[in-house]
């Protein structure tokens, strides 16, 4: 990713998605999930910063065509090319690690390696919280529906009262916050002593070597980078 | 306004079959509660009563109304229904507009509306709280919050998803006094219940639920004396009912007020 980010060549982004992304996620077989999800995050992006830069892009000259007032111009389509390229490699590389690892994994390999404790489980809870206010989401819709509100038959109805559970369902999110923190503190969850897991990791060699070898890489690229300029 | 049941099977979409082979009637005007060990299939059985879920086989009528042809929202004009959890319910900053919610859904006047749910409100006791945000209520406050907002769209049928949980004797006892009183407007009442003093002081059918399927359905006192089939179903009689069968009263009981009177007989001078 940072290598990606660090890039001049444009190209490099989509050619990181392609190449590497992609085959590792074929390798752990979850591509249709992976592609799936991607699309879903990348498409209204696409749409908006392909418009949005591709005719109002400042400064830009080459024309490819106009319509009426507005002109399509080269300039700002790259711009929006390499916007999304990196867009697309942070969604891909972020919903890999997602799908691949359990968060209960990720938090233990987390906290192995020094992350603290606290920090380490908001994340997690940040990536688990989702799905469950997915849930709860639907679950106050349908006590709306219950109550007459019409959503089966008429589409912009029934995301304005989506969009209106954004506020109430921030709100019981702090609300279960709570909760959670005194159920956490009543199982001595920040007691001052070392802790045992249930799980274990199984961290081979090769995967640590793995870990330093692309960090050693990133690191080398974004020099190479900064110190070519 | 009746229900009936036909043939009922439902199978969520992981394809586990939660209900099966549901046949019943329900006329208009009856007091249910329905009962059974937790996963018996009860909140999934009544989610069918307002087509919120539709049956995987077989059909559930509501009056003249197959909830398969129609939507959640047009059966809300006949089926009031309340959430098992209350969070799942309440939405808005204010119990007035949470109580409003249903009736304005009802296309009905701001006049109508206010009336709906002034009435609502003080048949849960909860006149003066109109004002406060639901969330700085206690749950089982919140719980009659959500209970008001079904009652405000007066519906014919009330559904309610244990509505005795955490509530304390005087919540229990107004609870029973607004099933009384609805039952005298002659609105049909099921409602699902752990309590089993509470489903015989204030219901006269009780259906009992095993695994999806219905192991008894008849008259309180019947169901109640089967001490045998309600033990498979992992239920125990009321307390009034046990105490009656361990004095070794004639008849079962199953209220407090019944107990007395079956027990008074027996102290009875005998000629
Ligand atoms: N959305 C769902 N998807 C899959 N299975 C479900 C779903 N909701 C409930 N179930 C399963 O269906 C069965 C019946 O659940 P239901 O909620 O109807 O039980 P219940 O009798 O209301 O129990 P309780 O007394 O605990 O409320 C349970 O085994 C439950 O795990
Ligand atoms: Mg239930």
């Amino acid at each position: 990713m940072l290598i990606g980010f660090s890039a001049r060549w444009p190209h490099l982004p989509v050619a990181l998605f392609v190449f590497l992304i992609l085959p590792l996620a074929v390798w752990g077989q979850l591509l249709r999930e992976l592609g799936r999800t991607t699309l879903a995050v990348i498409f209204p992006f696409a749409l908006s910063i392909t418009l949005v830069q591709g005719f109002f892009y400042p400064g830009a000259t080459h024309v490819i065509f106009s319509l009426g007032p507005f002109a399509l111009k080269e300039e700002g389509l790259l711009f929006a090319y390499g916007t999304l390229g990196k867009i697309l490699l942070l969604a891909g590389a972020g919903l890999l690690l997602l799908f691949s690892t359990h968060p209960a994994d990720l938090i233990l390999a987390l906290v192995q390696h020094g992350f603290p404790n606290a920090l380490a489980y908001i994340v997690v809870t940040a990536i688990q919280l989702l799905p469950h206010m997915q849930a709860k989401a639907m679950a106050i819709v349908n006590a709306q529906r219950a109550r007459g509100l019409e959503t089966e038959t008429n589409l912009w109805r029934r995301s304005r009262a989506l969009l209106a559970l954004v506020g109430p369902l921030v709100f019981s999110a702090l609300v279960d916050v709570h909760e959670r923190a005194l159920a956490l503190e009543a199982r001595a969850f920040s007691a001052p002593c070392s802790k045992t897991s249930l799980k274990e990791l199984h961290d081979t060699r090769e995967e640590a070597l793995a870990r330093w070898a692309i960090i050693v890489l990133s690191i080398a690229f974004i020099a190479w980078q900064i110190g070519g300029l | 306004m009746k229900i009936s049941v036909n043939d009922l099977h439902f199978a969520y979409p992981n394809g586990v079959e939660v209900l099966r082979e549901l046949s019943f009637e329900i006329s208009s005007g009856e007091r249910v509660a329905i009962i059974g060990q937790n996963g018996a299939g009860k909140s999934t059985l009544v989610k069918h009563f307002n087509g919120l879920l539709k049956p995987s086989r077989g059909f559930v009528t509501i009056g003249d109304w197959d909830t398969q042809s129609h939507t959640v929202a047009q059966m809300a004009q006949r089926v009031g229904f309340l959430f098992q959890n209350p969070d799942e319910q309440i939405f808005k900053r204010r119990v007035f507009d949470e109580v409003a919610f249903g009736p304005s859904n009802l296309g009905l006047s701001p006049e109508e509306i206010e009336r709906h749910v002034s009435a609502a409100l003080s048949r849960v006791g909860l006149s003066d709280m109109r004002e406060m945000h639901p969330y700085d209520l206690l749950p089982a406050r919140r719980k009659l919050v959500a209970l008001a907002s079904v009652l405000a769209m007066e519906t014919p049928i009330l559904v309610l998803d244990e509505p005795t949980i955490g509530q304390d004797g005087r919540g229990l006892a107004r609870l029973g006094a607004l099933i009384d009183d609805l039952t005298q407007q002659g609105k049909t009442i099921i409602t699902i219940s752990h309590d089993m003093d509470f489903c015989a002081e204030h219901f006269e059918r009780i259906m009992v639920m095993k695994q999806g399927r219905m192991l008894i359905d008849g008259a309180t006192h019947d169901v109640f004396a089967r001490f045998e089939l309600l033990a498979e179903a992992f239920l125990e009689p009321p307390q009034m009912t046990r105490l009656g069968r361990a004095l070794g009263l004639p008849e079962t009981v199953t209220t407090v007020n019944e107990f007395l009177g079956a027990y008074a007989k027996t102290r009875e001078p005998r000629h």
